[in-house]
């Protein structure tokens, strides 16, 4: 994250060395700044200075000098710190032997062993004796929940975890209770934290900087992991984990703090969603249908069947599902796969209703579905955050933390619109309660609202539509809508004040354009069963009458349940585009990927069954989920290939599309559970799951990440690009791609906005699309005329 | 009934006073019983309720009031009666018992010399000697406390008669807050929370400060033993404070204010709470007051009784509903305070003290007490000596004059060992330095410490080990648990303290307190916390002869130590 600064800067002198920093800075960031490390036990980062533990003390020299701690402590002009003077030193000590005299030192037994900062600040500062030793005081452990312990005699009462718990997760589960030496952490009134508030986030444990707080499920120590850093895949969040291993088996996620968009914490399922990667019934091999019987069966034979029965389906009678939860590089090929091989277009994601409303609504407003903005700006320009939608504690966790930051440290206020109730509710200035599937109305009668303020400037160049728009809401009624939904209409009108504000809350008469960002969080898209299409446009025409769009801190995120439905729309998993939203009926392009494609055809091979290989890419659209469902009633797809990725969190499958699947004649499931899905497919190919895979994510907005391989596949099971290679193979057509950054490579020439994107500049950070040339400024939001055409921006009447 | 303007409120004066003057003309019988909690529990309700009911028997038609505490806690229940025209004379410890004879001494006109404590006038009345002349009175400067004991506390018109609110007409109609400042600079008043810090220059920086709103706290807390002025301030004059309160919101430009009082002090709660209700009720705190176009707002909250909840920044979280922890400044509270907004803190007596400066000037107050530490100051004594209670000196008055004049020194029996000074965040005083005069900065370099004026005399069968291991546990079990030094310091000088009080001392554990202390006091994360160690410190540095023996002889010259005698001789550390 590039973070701009326009503060003073101030030169101070560390252990004789000279340091330039912002004014405002902490003599803690200042050191690590310059490089010297300071010791240091309840500073978290992004959490405010706490100053408990003492132990980041440092001197200041000179009259106004002496001992302050460094976290909290801001940098001064001309000031000279002493970071490892014999004072500091002394105190240091003596903060250890402090914390020494009840510590359980059960260190050999202790999971924190070998990365407990105790143990690392005693060994560096040499504490052996200890002129306060007594008998120690215990206490027996307390399991706080199925997931995690507390083991009192550990603690050093730094509240990391509480901290965290309340200012970044917002629940409030645990808090420090009572006083003096006989303070513990505990959840109110001493309930399982199941019963509460508690999401198990784990992250108590995460901060914890001894073994306090434990994961009741690991078992090891540290020095026997092997870790890989990955992306997260179980919603579109895309948060970075640090998967440790040993043996090939996850023993526990950690964090890599400030890295990633989540900077390094995670949610329930990104800290024990693992579970689910070695759970024991992950299918292990090949499955073939006999009958009404699986068998299992060589992995070569299930290929050769596969390939074997495509041949006969070339052409619009094949359709093929991509998993929202595969990478780009699996998502690319799949699609290749289908209109190169198969020749057709028809292609799609495995989606539900929700994603595809939403998904559809920022492609009517925007031109391209997608967020226009980055939950990255709630750290910087957004002041006012709206978010609509089902829980966001539960479908974008980690997206939800970001907005308690930002209200707790920014003082950016929130609106909710939600049925849902969520601490968020109860934090926000306003939450609003619509029934279910009232949501549209509400946003209209704000919309109303804002522009009888005389708040609307929408952009004059992207007002496409405005005026019809706008016709069809001068018969929208706020006062009767409040009383339909049943809240007040001051209330309403309270939350579309605050929203056209930004935050200020008050019409003060300044240019409406002058008025801070705010920001549109909406997780509608992550609710299977409703129609999210009215809500997600009024939610965007919002953002758009109040000039949100295109700027810094504004726009529309929108969560959509699997984590890589970004990625899977962006790589052309749809039946009219080729990745890159480039239109396959479009003559220019199509030769741009003929000539790309084609030329892996094996001329050799023998044509078969009627399949031949293509000399030219299918020029029509073809059929999307809806249609294909109508087609396979009608008889006329026969066969599919599907690639589902099944867990615990999936987001579920369009029911209608497992009523008519039983129709096809030939089915292929790709899939990591035996699931529903899977059932009725004639060939199931074990597939392999997040942590088992290289290549690249693109989450909900936009930034494409890396996926790293932590642990083998069980069994027989392989990713999903080895299994399209294999088959392709088998039918003449020869991918040949030793390893998924050789489809990156490819991606990123033929997709101008993956342009310049490939594994080894992923290694740096995360990139969001539109990518920029190398060292370029990376842009987070998507820009009129830049990102967003400003003539396929318009106000959509629903 | 609302008052609307200023006129209004004249006439509303001109009434109370009216009704003010009619009742202590002296032509009817007042009878007046001070409430307060100590008095409740010396059993003044029952007090009050025999005398209602006597002086019905007795024909007596009387007006029966409560009034305040007047300080005099060592009298308490006391009586006021005003006889038809004679002047009203006060009677101390009138339990229930002895309320049939005293309405038969009214009845018979007899004035019951021997039972009084002292008659309101500049003259003995028949025998009874004037009130002033009282050597617990004479002493004392009373400008807080002066109507203490003669108002109702729970009515606003007696505070109005008596010139309440003038201050706050003054302020708002008469003043800019800027000038209000000015005043209470002028007047230097310092803060009585007990570090000292001048109060308007506090307010300056809080006006300076560009962020609204802005917030007004008075710290009622008092959570240290030895200490109840600001509970008593409460009991018996709560609209000063209300007062106070209000034209620091004035000076702040802000219309919300908070009193944060100790959830223990029941009735301080009640009457307070009331008090706002009655200003409310009478149009003095609202919107818009008076026609001014002020507005004020104040509410109360109450703590849970922790200690460091009164703390300014742990003060401020509990406001907030958050759990009492101080935290680390920068920023400071006029920056960033409650509701993350400038915020300006004070103790109750520091806003006591605002109406008189505002009615009589800066300079008037600025007259009274020493030249660094300006005005009046309360102050309340513990321990063996005749008279228990609370009183108003100015700032100088030299300890000795206070202990062996007002409080009349040590009952008999009790021979002087020592004062502790400060609560529980500093050392003691010995017989030999008490001629320091009782102010802001005089008693520091002799390791005493004013803090919020609270003192505890204690005689010879007192034991300075045992005594500091008191004071140490309080820190010890009042820490609240988050900064290391102090609350895992605190537990260790109590370790080291306990061993000693049993004889079980190892040699140099001495200096492992001094040794101890020293990062206790250099890195504890609050004021608190950097006192902690002071009161052991002190008893050490006062009474090294008391741990000596119970080091090298096994022995506790008080007596009062569970000493092992046959403690092995102290030997190298265990371990």
């Amino acid at each position: 994250m590039v973070v701009k600064s326009e503060a003073k800067l101030v030169t101070l002198k560390i252990n004789d060395q000279e340091v330039t920093v912002p004014e405002g800075t902490t003599i803690l960031q200042a050191c690590q700044a310059a490089g010297i490390e300071v010791p240091n036990l309840c500073y978290q980062p992004l959490l405010r200075p706490w100053g408990s533990c003492r132990i980041c003390t440092v001197e200041i020299l000179g009259r106004r000098g002496g001992l302050v701690e460094s976290c909290a402590a801001q940098v001064r002009e001309g000031m000279e710190v002493r970071t490892h003077s014999p004072e500091v030193l002394k105190s240091r000590q003596f903060i250890l032997q402090m914390y020494l005299i009840d510590h359980a030192l059960d260190c050999p037994t202790c999971d924190k062993s070998g990365e407990c900062y105790l143990q690392d600040n005693t060994y560096l500062h040499n504490v052996h004796l200890n002129p306060y030793r007594r008998p120690k005081l215990a206490k027996p452990y307390t399991h706080l929940s199925d997931l995690i312990d507390y083991k009192w005699d550990r603690c050093i009462m730094c509240a990391r975890c509480t901290r965290v718990c309340d200012e970044v997760i917002g629940v409030t589960a645990i808090g420090v209770l009572n006083r003096g030496l006989e303070a513990e952490i505990g959840p109110a009134y001493g309930t399982d934290l199941r019963e509460g508030t508690c999401t198990s986030c784990g992250m108590c444990i995460a901060v914890c900087p001894v073994g306090a707080l434990t994961d009741r499920r690991f078992g090891m120590h540290p020095w026997e992991l092997d870790a890989s850093e990955t992306i997260c895949g179980f919603c579109d969040v895309g948060c970075t984990l640090n998967v440790e291993h040993s043996r090939g088996i996850v023993r526990r996620v950690t964090h890599l703090w400030d890295r990633g968009v989540n900077h390094g914490y995670t949610c329930e399922r990104g800290k024990w969603g693992y579970a689910q990667v070695q759970h024991p019934d992950r299918l292990e091999s090949a499955y073939i249908r006999q009958g009404d019987e699986f068998v299992t069966a060589d992995l070569d034979d299930a290929l050769d069947r596969v390939a074997e029965a495509f041949r006969r389906y070339q052409g619009d009678q094949f359709a093929a599902l991509a998993s929202p939860e595969n990478t780009n590089e699996e998502n690319y090929l799949l699609q290749q796969f289908t209109r190169a091989v198969m020749g057709t277009n028809n292609i799609d994601r495995l989606r539900h209703k929700g994603q595809s409303a939403v998904s559809q609504a920022l492609r009517d407003s925007f031109g391209r579905p997608a967020s226009t903005n980055s939950m990255q700006e709630a750290f910087t320009d957004t002041q006012c955050m709206l978010v609509v939608g089902p829980n966001i504690g539960e479908t974008a966790p980690v997206g939800s933390y970001w907005l308690y930051w930002s209200r707790n440290y920014r003082d950016a206020k929130t609106v909710v619109i939600s049925h849902d109730h969520f601490p968020l509710c109860d934090r926000a200035e306003v939450w609003i309660k619509p029934p279910r599937g009232a949501e549209a109305k509400v946003i209209d009668a704000m919309a109303r609202i804002i522009l009888d303020a005389g708040l609307a400037h929408p952009a004059k160049d992207a007002s496409a539509g405005f005026d019809a728009w706008r016709e069809g809401l001068a018969k929208v009624d706020p006062e009767q809508v409040a009383a339909e939904v049943g809240i007040d209409i001051a209330t309403l009108r309270r939350a579309a004040i605050l929203y056209a504000t930004g935050g200020v809350g008050e019409v003060d008469g300044r240019d409406p354009a002058d008025y801070p960002a705010s920001a549109i969080y909406q997780t509608l898209g992550t609710d299977r069963g409703a129609d999210a299409h009215p809500a997600a446009v009024a939610l965007n025409n919002l953002a758009l009458l109040t000039g949100n769009v295109g700027r810094a801190g504004g726009g529309v995120i929108a969560f959509r349940g699997s984590a890589n439905f970004q990625g899977a729309t962006d790589m052309g998993c749809e039946a009219g585009y080729f990745p890159g939203y480039q239109p396959v009926d479009d003559p220019e392009i199509r030769r741009k990927f003929e000539a790309a494609w084609l030329l892996r055809w094996n001329d050799a091979a023998v044509p078969q069954n009627g399949f031949k290989p293509l000399r030219e890419l299918p020029a029509t659209p073809g059929l999307d989920l809806d249609g294909m469902i109508a087609a396979i009633e009608a008889g006329k797809i026969k066969a599919m290939y599907i690639a589902a990725s099944s867990h615990e969190y999936s987001p579920g499958i369009d029911e209608r599309l497992l009523a008519v699947l039983p129709k096809l004649e030939f089915l292929v499931v790709e899939d990591s559970f035996p699931s529903d899905l899977a059932k009725l497919a004639h060939v199931v190919l074990p597939g392999a799951m997040f942590l088992e895979k290289d290549g690249s994510y693109t989450n909900a907005d936009r930034t494409i990440q890396r996926l790293r391989y932590a642990v083998a596949p069980p069994g027989d099971a392989q990713p999903s690009w080895w299994f399209l290679q294999e088959i392709a193979k088998r039918l003449g057509y020869n991918m040949n791609y030793r390893h998924p950054s050789f489809v990156l490579e490819e991606i990123a020439q033929l997709t101008p906005i993956y342009r310049g994107v490939s594994l080894p500049r992923l290694e740096r950070g995360p990139l969001q699309w539109p990518v920029q040339p190398f060292g370029a400024e990376p842009s987070v939001f998507l820009e009129l005329g830049d990102g967003l055409a400003p003539e396929a921006v318009r106000f959509v009447a629903d | 009934m609302k008052l609307t303007d200023r006129a209004a409120f004249e006439q509303y004066v001109a009434e109370a006073q009216r009704r003010w003057a009619e009742r202590t003309a002296g032509d009817r019988w007042v009878v007046s019983v001070g409430i307060s909690e100590c008095s409740i529990a010396k059993g003044a309700r029952q007090t009050l309720d025999h005398l209602r009911l006597a002086l019905e028997q007795a024909g007596i038609q009387a007006e029966v009031r409560q009034v305040g505490c007047a300080g005099w806690c060592w009298a308490e229940p006391y009586v006021e009666v005003q006889a038809p025209g004679a002047p009203p004379v006060i009677y101390q410890k009138i339990t229930t018992d002895k309320v049939p004879e005293l309405v038969d001494a009214m009845k018979r006109g007899d004035v019951k010399a021997d039972w009084a404590l002292g008659v309101r006038a500049d003259q003995p009345f028949e025998g009874v000697p004037p009130l002033n002349e009282h050597p617990f009175l004479a002493g004392q400067r009373r400008v807080l406390m002066a109507d203490w004991g003669i108002i109702d506390p729970e009515s606003i018109e007696d505070y109005i008669a008596r010139g309440g609110y003038q201050a706050w007409i003054k302020a708002i109609f008469d003043m800019t807050p800027e000038e209000v400042v000015n005043e209470v600079k002028i007047s230097n008043v310092r803060g009585r929370g007990g570090a000292g810090f001048p109060a308007g220059i506090k307010w300056e920086s809080g006006r300076r400060t560009q962020a609204w709103p802005k917030y007004v706290i008075a710290n009622s807390h008092e959570g240290e033993p030895n200490v109840f002025k600001d509970r008593r301030m409460l009991e018996s004059n709560p609209h000063l404070v209300l007062e106070g309160i209000m034209i620091g919101c004035y000076a702040l430009e802000t219309p919300h204010g908070y009193n944060y009082v100790g959830g223990e002090h029941k009735l301080a709660i009640e009457r307070f709470r009331k008090a706002v209700d009655q200003a409310y009720e009478l149009g003095l705190l609202g919107d818009n007051v008076l026609g001014s176009g002020v507005s004020c707002h104040i509410r109360v909250r109450t703590g849970g009784g922790a200690y460091i909840c009164g703390e300014g920044s742990a003060l401020m979280y509990s406001v907030m509903g958050q759990r009492g922890q101080p935290r680390t400044k920068p920023p400071r509270s006029v920056e960033e305070g409650v509701w993350k907004r400038p915020t300006v803190l004070n103790n109750t007596e520091t806003f006591a003290n605002i109406p008189g400066i505002i009615r009589n000037g800066g300079a008037w107050y600025a007259a009274m007490g020493t030249e660094k530490s300006t005005g009046t100051k309360l102050i309340t004594m513990q321990g063996p000596v005749q008279r228990i209670g609370v009183v108003e000196i100015e700032m100088g008055m030299p300890m000795r004059e206070l202990i062996f004049g007002l409080f009349g020194g040590m009952r008999e029996g009790h021979v002087f060992k020592g004062v502790q000074t400060g609560g529980v965040s500093a050392g003691p005083l010995r017989e030999e330095q008490l001629d320091v005069p009782v102010d802001f900065d005089s008693l520091t370099p002799l390791g005493g410490m004013l803090g919020s004026g609270g003192f505890v005399v204690f005689d010879q069968s007192v034991c300075a080990v045992d005594f500091a291991r008191y004071l140490q546990e309080f820190n010890r079990y009042e820490s609240c648990a988050k900064c290391v030094p102090c609350r895992l310091g605190n537990p260790a000088l109590v370790e080291i303290i306990e061993r000693i009080r049993l004889g079980h001392a190892r040699p140099g554990d001495l200096t492992l307190i001094e040794e101890t202390s020293r990062p206790i006091i250099d890195l504890s994360l609050c004021g608190l916390g950097q006192v902690a160690p002071m009161p052991t410190l002190g008893m050490i540095r006062a009474f090294p002869e008391d741990f000596a023996a119970h080091i090298d002889e096994h022995r506790c010259p008080a007596g009062v130590c569970p000493v092992d005698a046959a403690a092995p001789a102290a030997t190298a550390a265990g371990d």
